[in-house]
């Protein structure tokens, strides 16, 4: 029979899974922030010191990183290049998303399966031919063309899953508005949109995420050092040269993970909205 | 007279007006076009212009006279055989990612899914790891795989699982293995918020219905659980598998597809032809193959997988 021991054995054993798995998960972002904060002089002593303050903690490195021009023109580049990102999708994806949730018509069916599937095309095949484009068309090296391409890859899922938050809002609203006299688009902007606002944070964070953590279209699509994104920027700058500066990297590594930490921290809700909608609801 | 002007005038209008029906079609056309616009030029387009170049030698120096050159593109490829060896290290990797990926999110999954304490506090720490920049994620672990001082490595040479000074990235089978470990830390958690969401919309009064007829809790997670969460897994694991074949950052910034090809996987390869060598024709080639070899294998899950449906 399942007596009391057993029980709590048993609780104890899942604790125990717990707390190993969560090491796993956490130790590497605990290092990441523990190693920003030391020397190298410090970082390059075995056996590493675990704890915080077994070493002098300093925030010597971020003063050095920040005061780098460099790195402040790759995190403006990157914050103009998600945001832009993030407001071309928003728009088109609620106009989109809206006449698919609320009106038929022929292929209606065929067109959503079509853009759904553009995700599994393989990007850098994509990208060969894309820059050929961009360069007859003067787009590489341009904050519109970056924009444009991460708009694409952020697109089908933006799409889809405002269609699917469209689908929750009744459609008697927008015949109430029609009766009332309202136009469709204003039924759109004035009615609709203002009731979608936890659909339209996830669809801006998700994008935000994508465009944030692009590499290869930024790699590819801009040549120019003062129009580099800050994962290109960063990646450059520790593959040669500085491959030994271990606490600079991580400094630097923190320096690009916050903005996304503190979405997370503020916005969990939607962004976890935004990733479990698509295949719990599908 | 008026009466015969009004009797003109009012069929005139009618052929003007719009229906509704056309007024909708032209109002979804209108709402449809961006994002059409914005498809069909940097991905629809791209597309029919890489296979169309893949047929061709379509260098950089070639590039407004590129030129017919009867498939050499895929025959050299095959004949070398190198297009096997990018198949088969990006097979490994998706297959090992996805494969322990699902473990660990289903482990920890089925952890918060039963009552505790502070469930929420949990997920949000588990999901910590996604939200770090895939740049990031490469140079971290490189970092705790420092031959020298990187911290894992430290540990794993105290246990004797490795020597001290191992180079991970550069060893001709841990460079896989150093990969792959960085992409799953990256991609669990994502894969286990799924899953979490999966396992509360199995109805409780099912597996309380197994419970009652006798099924031990393995035979309720195989019989109950896993069936009722069919088509979360699948979309999921779908979605892991494209999104892995696609896996460019983390590969690119640890190991480069190095050491010699032994983790050049489709993504590095086409990349490194087209932007390293100026071969874009062969780089498309890579793209081609890799788009058919995908499309097939998808279109086969999903017949095998409706198929296994309809058991249920």
């Amino acid at each position: 029979m399942n007596s009391k021991s057993e029980i709590f054995r048993g609780k104890l054993a899942k604790y125990l899974l717990l707390a190993v798995l969560l090491l796993l998960a956490l130790f590497p972002v605990y290092w990441m922030f523990v190693s920003s904060f030391r020397q190298n002089s410090d970082l390059t002593r075995l056996p590493p010191k675990f704890l915080p303050f077994d070493v002098g903690a300093s925030l010597e490195n971020y003063g050095r990183i920040l005061a780098n021009p460099r790195y402040l023109t790759y995190y403006q580049n990157s914050l103009i290049v998600a945001f832009g990102t993030v407001a071309v999708c928003l728009v088109v994806a609620v106009m989109a998303g809206y006449v698919l949730s609320r009106y038929n018509f022929p292929g209606k069916i065929l067109l959503q399966t079509g853009i759904l599937s553009v995700q599994m095309f393989p990007l850098v095949a994509i990208l060969i031919s894309l820059f050929t484009f961009y360069s007859d068309m003067k787009l590489t090296n341009t904050y519109q063309g970056l924009i444009l391409a991460d708009t694409s890859i952020a697109l089908p899922f933006s799409i889809w899953f405002m269609k699917s938050f469209f689908d929750t809002i009744p459609n008697s609203l927008d015949e109430a508005a029609t009766i009332d006299g309202c136009g469709r688009l204003r039924t759109l902007f004035q009615i609709i949109v203002p009731l979608s606002r936890p659909g339209l944070l996830a669809v801006g964070i998700y994008t935000f995420l994508l465009s944030w953590d692009d590499f290869i279209f930024s790699l590819t699509l801009m040549s120019k050092d003062e129009l580099r994104t800050l994962p290109v920027g960063i990646a450059n700058s520790f593959a040669g040269e500085l491959l030994f500066d271990w606490s600079g990297m991580m400094t630097i590594s923190v320096v690009a993970s916050v903005p996304v930490l503190l979405l997370f921290i503020f916005l969990q809700r939607y962004m976890i909205a935004g990733l479990t909608q698509g295949s719990v609801k599908g | 007279m008026n009466n015969l002007q009004a009797e003109r005038i009012r069929p005139t209008q009618k052929s003007f007006a719009l229906s509704k029906t056309a007024k909708d079609r032209i109002f979804v056309a209108v709402m449809l076009s961006p994002a059409l616009v914005i498809l069909v030029l940097v991905i629809g387009a791209p597309i029919v212009k890489g296979i169309w170049m893949s047929f061709f030698e379509y260098t950089l120096a070639m590039r407004t006279n590129p030129q017919w050159n009867n498939f050499e593109n895929y025959t050299k490829l095959i004949k070398t055989g190198e297009i096997f060896t990018y198949f088969l290290n990006t097979l490994l990797f998706v297959a090992f990612v996805v494969a322990i990926q699902a473990v660990i999110a289903m482990t920890v999954a089925l952890l918060l899914n039963s009552k505790m304490r502070g469930r929420s506090i949990y997920r949000s720490l588990f999901l910590i790891p996604w939200t770090i920049p895939s740049v990031v994620v490469a140079l971290l672990w490189m970092w705790l795989l420092q031959p020298q001082y990187g911290v894992l490595n430290y540990l794993l040479s105290r246990v004797g699982l490795v020597e001290q000074g191992t180079q991970w990235t550069q060893h001709p089978s841990l460079a896989m293995v150093s990969i792959i470990i960085a992409a799953v830390w990256r991609q669990f958690p994502m894969m286990m918020v799924m899953f979490l969401a999966g396992l509360q919309s199995v109805p409780l009064e099912l597996a309380e219905a197994a419970a009652i007829d006798g099924a031990n809790r393995r035979q309720i997670f195989r019989h109950v659980t896993i069936p009722c969460m069919r088509a979360v897994l699948d979309t999921t694991i779908i979605i892991a598998i494209i999104n892995n074949f696609q896996m460019f950052t983390i590969i690119y910034n640890m190991t480069a597809g190095g050491p010699v090809d032994k983790t050049t996987t489709l993504s590095i390869a086409a990349y490194v032809k087209a932007f390293s060598q100026f071969d874009f024709g062969s780089g498309s080639a890579i793209g081609v193959m890799w788009l058919v070899v995908l499309g097939g294998g998808i279109y086969l899950y999903n017949r095998f997988s409706a198929k296994s449906h309809d058991i249920y």
